[in-house]
């Protein structure tokens, strides 16, 4: 609850200090190159696999990816990699 | 690259994923750390590549998740193995190899000589055969840093030297003295009393004396064989006459001003090599020091250039084979009768002039003057001349020794009694 109550506070503390975003607002780092390939840090979980679309869990929203031909060329537990024809990428 | 090699190592397995809930199995996988790779959905099932120990992790996963897994493929060194388990032959063939490798690592099969110049090749690689270091020469057996001292010692041109054994190539680094060594000064330990003479025609241009009594001043004309700076020393009582001899190996900074006659004929005409284009080549194998080959005839030609090059074979970098390929070149070519214009042939007599004077300079000789007249004849051009030239030159040679008079001797037994 104290989190919520003073975003601004946080805010301004994370640019103060040069805090690394990701770690504090535990944040989805998406890396995408081109139209081919894709990496996501920070995540949870993938929550649906299909070749048009994948859904992934992160810390505090749901990305979903959308494309043809969807491939994951590794998954580990920090990172994975999507590669195919990725056309649309939605934050819920 | 590294990755793929551990994976091959490892072995692993393209597995077909089907059943209820196959996202919460990744997510299981994922989470304890199972690496799952090259991921594709097929038409009702999930295809992935998984690591052959950790194949043997998922089952619980599989259980939970109510999944079913299928092997599609093995890869891998370890199912490769259990393939061809029962060919034994072939496995120690394997092993032979690797034997055969390592035991051809323990030799030095290339040298590499960097930075002589006046140690020829020749002189250092024979010095390194002596020292017992060889082609073929077992790297154990060399010692780096007692070679280095050898060397040292061994040359005196040679100030500083660094031998390296990598791989199968041993490489000497040599580092050589930029100052001359004289001859007059090497050779002074021959001698218990030695003058310096003149070891040609010419005029002294200067002189300084470190020991010995000089017989001759800057400006002095001397002949082959004058006396330049005598080993004895006249030894004289209050009288002013001599009372002893004292005799010691003379040393001398001289610098004798001397003409160098030149000379140098080119003849007009000349035969130029013509190539017809026609290349053979011939090959052999040289192990050891034989010659296996060459396997083809040796062409007919009536003229032609030959060039032998050999080429060491290596497995990797500094990892060289005691297997030497030799190639042998013919090029055809037929000799065409040419005539040189005059222009030509009076850049090539000045082009010889330069190569010559850049030869005798870089002896420390300094050149005055020259003085070369081209005369140009019905067939040849003949150049001729003298060059007026600076060295610090002598020779040594044995003093010699003079015995006293009987007068003298007996002044001097007086004296004493």
């Amino acid at each position: 609850m104290k989190k919520n109550k003073h975003p601004i506070i946080k805010d301004q503390m994370v640019e103060a200090l040069e805090l690394p975003k990701d770690l504090v607002y535990h944040a989805a780092i998406v890396t995408i190159t081109g139209k081919q390939e894709l990496t996501l840090e920070n995540y949870k979980g993938i929550l649906e696999y299909q070749t048009d679309h994948i859904s992934v869990q992160t810390k505090n929203c749901r990305v979903t990816i959308s494309g043809k031909n969807l491939r994951i060329p590794y998954y580990t537990n920090e990172e994975m990699k999507i590669t195919g024809l990725i056309q649309k990428i939605l934050y819920e | 690259m590294i990755f793929s090699l551990l994976k091959y190592l490892g072995g692993y397995l393209e597995v077909s994923l089907k059943g209820y809930a196959p996202e919460r199995f990744l997510n299981l996988c994922s989470s304890h750390n199972i690496l799952i790779w090259d991921m594709y959905k097929g038409t009702d099932d999930y295809h992935f590549k998984i690591s052959l120990r950790a194949f043997w992790q998922i089952r619980p996963f599989v259980r939970k998740t109510k999944t079913k897994v299928r092997i599609l493929h093995r890869y891998g060194l370890p199912f490769w193995l259990y393939r061809y388990r029962q060919r034994k032959l072939y496995f120690a063939g394997i092993a032979l190899a690797c034997m055969l490798l390592w035991i051809m690592s323990q030799f030095i099969w290339n040298i590499e000589l960097i930075g002589n110049s006046k140690v020829t090749k020749d002189t250092l690689m024979k010095f390194l055969t002596e020292s017992g270091c060889d082609y073929g020469s077992a790297k154990r057996t060399i010692d780096c840093e007692a070679l280095e001292a050898k060397i040292r010692e061994h040359f005196d041109e040679v100030i500083w030297t660094s031998v390296q054994i990598q791989g199968t190539k041993l490489t000497v680094f040599v580092k050589e003295s930029l100052l001359p060594v004289h001859a007059g000064t090497q050779t002074q330990e021959n001698y218990t009393a030695s003058d310096l003479i003149a070891p040609s025609d010419g005029v002294v241009a200067s002189i300084i004396t470190r020991s010995g009594t000089p017989c001759v001043q800057a400006g002095d004309t001397v002949e082959t064989g004058d006396i330049l700076v005598s080993g004895r020393i006249d030894l004289h009582d209050d009288n002013g006459e001599i009372s002893a001899y004292h005799y010691c190996n003379a040393d001398a900074d001289i610098y004798l001003t001397m003409v160098a006659p030149y000379q140098d004929e080119i003849k007009i005409s000349y035969e130029r090599k013509a190539f017809t284009g026609t290349i053979a080549k011939r090959y052999s194998l040289v192990f050891f020091s034989k010659i296996v080959g060459p396997f083809r005839k040796e062409p007919v030609f009536d003229s032609f250039d030959f060039t032998t090059e050999y080429r060491q074979w290596r497995l990797y970098q500094d990892f060289f084979l005691p297997v030497i390929l030799r190639v042998d070149t013919y090029r055809e070519y037929t000799l065409v009768p040419e005539i040189y214009s005059e222009t030509e042939l009076k850049s090539m007599a000045e082009e010889h002039l330069q190569i010559y004077l850049e030869q005798i300079k870089q002896k420390d000789v300094q050149i005055l003057e020259k003085n070369v007249i081209m005369d140009m004849y019905e067939n040849k051009l003949v150049v001729s001349g003298s060059i007026l030239i600076q060295e610090k030159i002598s020779t040594r040679q044995q003093t010699e020794e003079l015995e006293f008079t009987q007068e003298s001797e007996g002044l001097d037994t007086d004296e004493f009694e």
